[in-house]
């Protein structure tokens, strides 16, 4: 990042006359400069989408538009005139037909019903966990919302109670949904899927919350090229990311030999192994792959394009053409983003 | 400065503070009298700000104004402890913390927080709380810290060693006295224009950002000498922003420092010490408290700008917006 040094602002005179908001208008001009005068000429159509504005500044006066997230309406006037919309964070303006948000560089993830995530406990307690899901509050995964070895039919008992650290303990990592948010905007958890649990054989790794778009489908299965074999990579939508080797998933489409385990046979499949701790054994190919992926997704994100199943697979793509061997551009900042833009270039070709 | 509890953790150095070694015959080199200011009145001093420098924050800020340097940690908004001595919080807990580096001014500070950092952290508290949309965050708490890592001395007890022509003399000037209001007051105007900064990028919703602006009403040495009221009708100057040396031949009066929000015009600190008293019907206290809103809307230009360019250079750097989600252009809704 270039240093400069910013000179403050020449100073103007306060005008308070001819002032119906009761403050200054703060008005940015084409070229960037600020300018600080109660005489500035009226905005009516609203600032260009993609603008930049910071806390307090007026985005626009006409009432056609409906406030969105980051702003608020200013304090109604004396006048009885229109309220103007007015920015509460440094961001971008954003346009979604007549709604106008403001969206922040940095911002935590909000969880919505639904949402796919990627979390780590943080604490147990009785009947519940806590866990990380990198939002403003932990989230909770109660011991009702999981599938308990020996069948997802069977029900919770005292036994289970007691044994709640055999299940997830403090600091396992386990993908799950939003269920259901409180009116404050707590999330709970449920693992009540043979999609959903613990998380092994892998690496986990974060992106800011945003920087993953949000798909159909948040579980990628990849092959992998140089004998890596399927890896399974875990987009969580609060930017938390594992990216472990594939294993054959206990859904109702396939078991392990390919036949479909009925809804009977649910409680010999999900057995105990489902909370096991142990990793299976995972070759140097698949581990070199599962590296290379989470390159290409911290190269991604950290150069500003969304994390998607098509930009995983382009960068995916354009790093083994880039460097068919070796981990070494990891953190090489410069390598991270020949392979972007490679993969940037593959998706404009199509 | 308070008597400092005994600190029996640490390795403690001298307490009254080391003194660098002066070496006389270098004349040209060495400390020199703090040259008056060649600003005009109205001017206030050249601000560097940046935010976005510490990784691990939710937002940071970096401020310099001439000798002043510090840096703002903002946390949060994160969840309350849950213990059963913490309250239910509709709205977000403000905590702020200034603490001096012990190397950030000529004597020597201690870990713990003393008076003044504590009465700081007060007064910078009273400056932002109005100011963050607290009930958008509830059962959360947002930390802001403040270190100071270098500022002008503050202190009235120093006396100024100051070397000319190979000779050290020790002067106690008589403007010592509310120089240690002048110097916290600059600081104090940096910490909320640094904490705005920081509080902007880490993405905590606003009403407004709010500056920090100081001024110093000044009059001539001459007539402050004279007893009664005969100098508070005189001619003041007012000088924003001042520095810790006084104009040549004027003795301050009263130091007034403030948390204001330009675009709401709206005071959220106020905080003035000295003598203040009326001329024609208009209070001098209005007069100190215009020109320390001037200063404070001067210093808002420097911090829209700095709140502005980190955006802008990560919208340069990719290309692209900041990452949303919910907008119509990016959600792929295939199948």
């Amino acid at each position: 990042m270039p240093i400069q040094i910013i000179a403050p602002a020449p100073f103007v005179t306060a005008d308070d006359e001819e002032d119906d908001e009761g403050g200054v208008r703060l008005d940015l001009d084409n070229d960037g400069d600020v300018a600080m005068d109660g005489d500035a000429p009226r905005r009516v159509t609203g600032r260009q989408a993609g603008g930049i504005v910071t806390p307090g500044e007026v985005v626009t006066e006409d009432p056609q538009w409906m406030r969105g997230h980051g702003t608020y309406l200013s304090q109604p006037l004396v006048s009885g005139g229109s309220q103007s919309i007015i920015s509460s964070l440094a961001g971008t303006i954003s346009k979604t037909n007549k709604l106008l948000s403001i969206r922040a560089l940095k911002f935590r993830y909000v969880p919505e019903i639904g949402d796919l995530v990627v979390g780590r406990i943080l604490e147990v307690q009785t009947k519940r966990w806590r866990v990380d899901i990198a939002a403003p509050h932990s989230a909770t995964l109660l011991l009702s919302s999981i599938n308990l070895p020996g069948g997802i039919l069977r029900k919770r008992t005292s036994t289970d109670e007691l044994q709640i650290r055999t299940f997830f303990s403090e600091g396992d990592l386990l993908v799950a949904e939003v269920q259901t948010l409180s009116n404050d905007g707590l999330a709970s958890l449920h693992t009540r899927s043979l999609k959903y649990g613990k998380l092994r054989n892998g690496v986990f790794m974060t992106i800011d919350a945003g920087m993953v778009r949000r798909m159909k489908s948040h579980v990628l299965t990849m092959n992998t090229s140089n004998g890596g074999g399927e890896v399974d990579i875990y987009l969580g939508v609060n930017g938390y990311i594992y990216i472990a080797k594939h294993t054959t998933p206990l859904t109702e489409s396939g078991g392990p030999e390919g036949k479909s385990v009925s809804i009977t046979r649910l409680e010999e499949e999900a057995s105990e192994a489902i909370y096991s701790n142990v990793n299976e054994e995972i070759s140097p190919e698949t581990r070199a792959e599962i590296a290379r992926i989470a390159c290409v997704i911290g190269a991604l994100a950290r150069n500003g394009v969304k994390v998607d199943e098509e930009m995983v697979h382009l960068g995916y793509e354009a790093a083994l053409e880039e460097f068919l061997q070796g981990m070494e551009w990891g953190g090489d900042g410069e390598a991270g983003k020949r392979v972007v833009e490679a993969a940037l270039a593959k998706r404009r070709e199509g | 400065m308070a008597a400092k509890a005994p600190d029996r953790r640490r390795n403690n150095p001298p307490s009254h503070g080391t003194t660098p070694p002066v070496f006389l015959s270098s004349s040209s080199s060495g400390a020199v009298k703090p040259k008056q200011s060649s600003r005009p009145p109205d001017e206030i001093r050249k601000i560097f700000l940046r935010t976005g420098l510490i990784s691990s924050v939710t937002g940071s800020s970096f401020l310099e104004i001439a000798p002043l340097k510090l840096s703002v940690s903002v946390l949060g908004p994160r969840p309350l402890p849950r213990t059963s001595s913490t309250p239910f919080a509709a709205q977000a807990i403000l905590t702020t913390e200034v603490k001096f580096a012990p190397f950030a001014s000529t004597v020597r500070r201690g870990y713990i927080r003393d008076s003044s950092e504590r009465d700081l952290g007060s007064r910078l508290y009273q400056a932002l709380v109005g100011a963050i949309r607290r009930e958008l965050y509830p059962k959360s708490r947002i930390e802001v810290v403040v270190t100071i890592l270098d500022s002008e001395d503050e202190g009235d007890d120093v006396n100024t060693v100051y070397i000319e022509e190979g000779k050290a003399t020790v002067e106690t000037k008589f403007w010592d006295a509310g120089r240690s209001e002048r110097a916290l007051g600059v600081v104090l105007a940096g910490c909320i224009t640094a904490a705005s900064a920081a509080l902007a990028d880490a993405g905590i919703e606003m009403f407004d950002l709010v500056s920090g602006g100081v001024a110093t009403s000044f009059v001539d040495e001459a007539n402050s000498k004279g007893k009664g009221k005969g100098h508070l009708v005189s001619n003041k100057l007012y000088v924003r922003d001042p520095a810790i040396a006084p104009p040549g031949g004027k003795t301050p009066l009263a130091t007034c420092v403030l948390g204001y929000m330009a675009a709401r015009d709206e005071i959220s600190e106020l905080w003035i010490s000295g003598k203040v008293g009326t001329k024609n019907g208009t209070t001098e206290m209005d007069e100190l408290v215009d020109e320390a809103i001037a200063a404070a809307r001067s210093a808002r230009g420097v911090l829209n700008e700095a709140a502005k360019e980190r955006v802008q250079f990560i919208v340069d750097k990719t290309g692209t917006a900041p990452p949303s989600k919910g907008e119509t252009t990016d959600v792929e809704m295939s199948g």
